[in-house]
C-alpha cells in the first residue's frame, strides 16, 4: 500500500516536473531571461493597422538563419 | 404606392438596410455597450492581472495573441484584506504598472513567434503530453484531449 503510494507521488513528481518545464520556459521567454530567444515590441504602423496585416521586417544585427520573434501593441483601432 | 414588397426587397435596398444594420451595432457596441455597461475583453484581462496569470494564445503555428497578467505586487496568493490592500496601492499608482514594458500599461499584444521558439514549445508540450498518457494511461488521454 505505502509503495503504491510512493509510486504514485513519483510519477505526479515527474508529469509536474514535464509541465513546469513548459511554464517556465515560456515565463523565462517573456521575461528575456532566455539568451537564444528574444523579442523586440511595437507598435503596429498605420498602414499595418489599416490592412491588419503585420510585416515582417529582417533585423540585419542577426546574424544567419536567426531570427527574432514581435510582440505587435493589440490597441483597439 | 410605389414602395412596395418589390422595392424594399429589391438587392439594393436590401444591401443598404444590410450595412446599416451591422453599422448600427458597431456604433452601439463600441460608444455604448463597451463604455457603460460591460467590456468583456477588458474584465477578462483585469481578472488575469488580479490573478497573475499571463495568457498565450497560439491561433497559428507562428501567430498568435498574448495577454500580460504579471501583478505588479508579486505575489496574489492573499486574503481579501490584502488584496484590497494591493488594489488600493494600485489606484494610488504607488506601485507599478501592469504592462509588459516598464511604465506602461500595455497588456494585450499580437504575437509573431520565431520558428525556433515554436519548436521548443512543441518539444516541452509533446514530452509533457507522453508522460500524461504513460502515466495516467486512459485518464490522461481524456484530460489531454477534453479541452
Amino acid at each position: 500500500m505505502r509503495g503504491k503510494k510512493k509510486s504514485d507521488e513519483q510519477e505526479s513528481e515527474i508529469l509536474m516536473a514535464s509541465y513546469r518545464h513548459l511554464n517556465e520556459f515560456l515565463c523565462a521567454f517573456v521575461n528575456h531571461s532566455l539568451p537564444t530567444y528574444h523579442y523586440t515590441i511595437r507598435e503596429r504602423f498605420l498602414w499595418e493597422k489599416l490592412l491588419n496585416y503585420e510585416f515582417y521586417y529582417t533585423n540585419n544585427n542577426l546574424q544567419g538563419t536567426q531570427s527574432e520573434s514581435v510582440f505587435f501593441v493589440g490597441k483597439k483601432t | 404606392m410605389w414602395i412596395g414588397t418589390g422595392t424594399l426587397f429589391s438587392s439594393k435596398n436590401f444591401h443598404y438596410a444590410f450595412y446599416n444594420s451591422g453599422l448600427i451595432q458597431y456604433l452601439f457596441y463600441t460608444l455604448i455597450y463597451q463604455r457603460s455597461i460591460e467590456d468583456r475583453i477588458l474584465n477578462f484581462i483585469d481578472l488575469c492581472s488580479v490573478s497573475n496569470i499571463s495568457v498565450l494564445i497560439l491561433a497559428d503555428n507562428l501567430y498568435g495573441y498574448y495577454i500580460h497578467g504579471l501583478s505588479p505586487h508579486g505575489t496574489t496568493d492573499v486574503n481579501v484584506k490584502d488584496m484590497i490592500v494591493n488594489l488600493g496601492r494600485e489606484s494610488k499608482q504607488m506601485s507599478g504598472t501592469r504592462g509588459l514594458e516598464a511604465k506602461s500599461d500595455e497588456q494585450t499584444f499580437i504575437v509573431r513567434i520565431d520558428r525556433r521558439l515554436r519548436m521548443e514549445y512543441e518539444r516541452l508540450l509533446f514530452t509533457y503530453q507522453v508522460k500524461m498518457i504513460r502515466i495516467k494511461g486512459q485518464s490522461g488521454f481524456v484530460l489531454l484531449f477534453s479541452f
